[in-house]
């Protein structure tokens, strides 16, 4: 991987990626994000959208192509599950990434503390993973990305495993950490109403490839955007170009 | 409550019934002591008694020691190489697969019989290593690869990743080890000393073969106790540390 260009996030340049099995999990993707930018991957399950956020951290290599990316200490990733350290509490699990980058004492408490402002959890810092609910398990893994004030924030079906009530908390919540924070998000997501709801561009793939690019036109800043015909529509562009139809559907 | 006084009320039912029947059946006491007559024994010898079971103790928990840490730090080595891992673990299987009674009598003679607390100690840590070692190799691999990930987008190096990550991960497969390895390493510590058997060693494996050698019989037993007593001590002070270590944040102690 080398540095992303001053104009872009990250991008990606004919990427593929081939298991030892001779299985191509990933043909030929390119794409560039921008700073500032909330993408989400969409694609059924299978289709290599966690293998390409995993790529573009540098967790997995790739068999040919360009990833331009920021160095792994400035890029935050939120897995499918929390991943949390059981035998350390909350605020431990957070300041670790920065423990580790060799900050100081002061600058970690700082952080940690602001992280665990930005998703709700500051009465819970003393808490062992255990103590929370799925949802806060999910905060947490969030602030310990966040903590890192990463400009990149890669997040893989982090909301997958929630009940929906939750999952729309979350949904709004993360909009407005990165209204906050103006990072770059990509968000890997299988479902439609996610990626329509949270992103300002959805890329969808199939078989290993990126297929189509879809902005989302977003009448609204709040919740009631869910409500709108134009939230209705960038669902009907999605499911289209995953190969479904809505309106036949229902 | 219940879970202890059920086995103790056992214990006694058990005791009693064997002083019945020992006095009732009029039996020899060079063949079966009553348990009184063992009681007896323990007061009347407890200096000796005491003394032998400070030197199995001393035996017992240098050989722990070793076992334990040349075990996980062995592991370790495992888990970062496994081209070490490849050329050292059939000798590792080799050793523990040997009886030691066989191999005893060499280490003896090579540590020489200046040195025969060493040489004991040697010989339990034989006995005592195997499953410390298995079972921190299993601990340390059985890590979340997940929580891996989380570590290297951390940018950890290999010992904050092994501090961090690995090690309290893999605590309760080293502490299950550490139960195993306690006790074998009692049962090592009696095995070397009756292999060394020759007065050189004054644990309690030698009181009771010099009881024995006396006919008697009540000492013998009182020895027994005393070991019995030890290794039940060892046992619950390892559950009694894994209770601690694990009880605030592992499944296992999660109702």
């Amino acid at each position: 991987m080398s540095p992303a260009p001053e104009n872009t996030s990250i991008a990606l340049e004919n990427v593929s990626l081939h298991y030892d099995n001779g299985f191509a999990a990933l043909r030929d993707v390119t794409a560039q994000f921008a700073p500032g930018s909330f993408t989400a991957l969409v694609g059924p399950s299978g289709c290599g959208k966690s293998t390409l956020l995993r790529a573009m951290a540098g967790l997995l290599p790739i068999s040919s192509g360009r990833i331009t990316a920021p160095p792994q200490s400035d890029i935050g990733f939120v897995f499918q599950e929390p991943t949390l350290l059981a035998w350390k509490s909350v605020f431990e699990n957070i300041a670790l990434p920065l423990r580790i980058a060799g900050l100081g004492t002061s600058e970690i408490d700082r952080r940690t503390h602001a992280a665990l402002q930005l998703v709700g959890l500051a009465a819970r810092a003393d808490a062992l993973p255990r103590q929370l609910s799925g949802g806060m398990k999910m905060r947490v893994s969030l602030a310990r990305a966040l903590a890192k004030q990463p400009p990149l924030l890669l997040m893989d079906e982090p909301f997958a495993a929630l009940d929906e009530l939750t999952r729309f908390k979350l949904d709004d919540d993360l909009r407005a950490i990165w209204q906050q924070q103006n990072c770059s998000i990509i968000f890997v997501t299988h479902s439609v109403t996610e990626a329509a709801y949270l992103a300002e561009r959805a890329l969808v793939m199939r078989d290993g490839r990126l297929t189509e690019k879809i902005d989302i036109e977003r009448s609204s800043q709040d919740t009631a955007f869910r409500a709108s015909p134009a939230f209705h529509q960038a669902c009907q562009n999605i499911s289209a170009a995953l190969g479904h139809d809505l309106e036949a559907a229902e | 409550m219940m879970r202890f006084a059920i086995p103790l009320i056992l214990g006694l039912a058990l005791l009693g019934a064997w002083e019945v029947w020992v006095v009732a059946a009029e039996i020899p006491r060079f063949v079966l002591p009553a348990p009184s007559a063992i009681g007896r024994a323990l007061v009347d010898n407890a200096a000796a008694l005491m003394a032998a079971l400070w030197v199995t103790v001393r035996v017992t928990a240098m050989a722990f020691f070793w076992a334990v840490s040349s075990g996980v730090a062995l592991a370790v080595i495992f888990t970062r190489a496994r081209l070490i891992e490849m050329a050292l673990y059939p000798y590792v299987v080799t050793l523990q697969v040997t009886p030691v009674v066989a191999i005893a009598p060499l280490i003896l003679i090579w540590v020489g019989f200046d040195h025969v607390d060493r040489a004991l100690v040697i010989i339990a840590w034989i006995v005592a290593f195997f499953p410390m070692l298995t079972n921190s190799v299993q601990g340390l691999r059985s890590v979340e690869p997940a929580l891996h990930d989380v570590m290297t987008l951390s940018g950890a190096n290999w010992w904050q990743r092994l501090i961090h990550l690995e090690l309290p991960a893999a605590l309760p497969s080293i502490l299950t080890g550490a139960k195993i390895s306690g006790g074998l390493a009692l049962i090592g510590a009696v095995v070397a000393e009756f292999v060394a058997g020759s007065g050189a060693s004054t644990g309690l494996a030698w009181r009771i073969i010099e009881a024995g050698n006396r006919l008697q019989i009540a000492t013998m037993f009182a020895a027994l106790a005393l070991l019995s007593a030890l290794g039940i001590a060892l046992f619950y002070t390892l559950t009694l540390a894994e209770f601690l270590l694990l009880r605030r944040w592992h499944d296992s102690y999660q109702r």
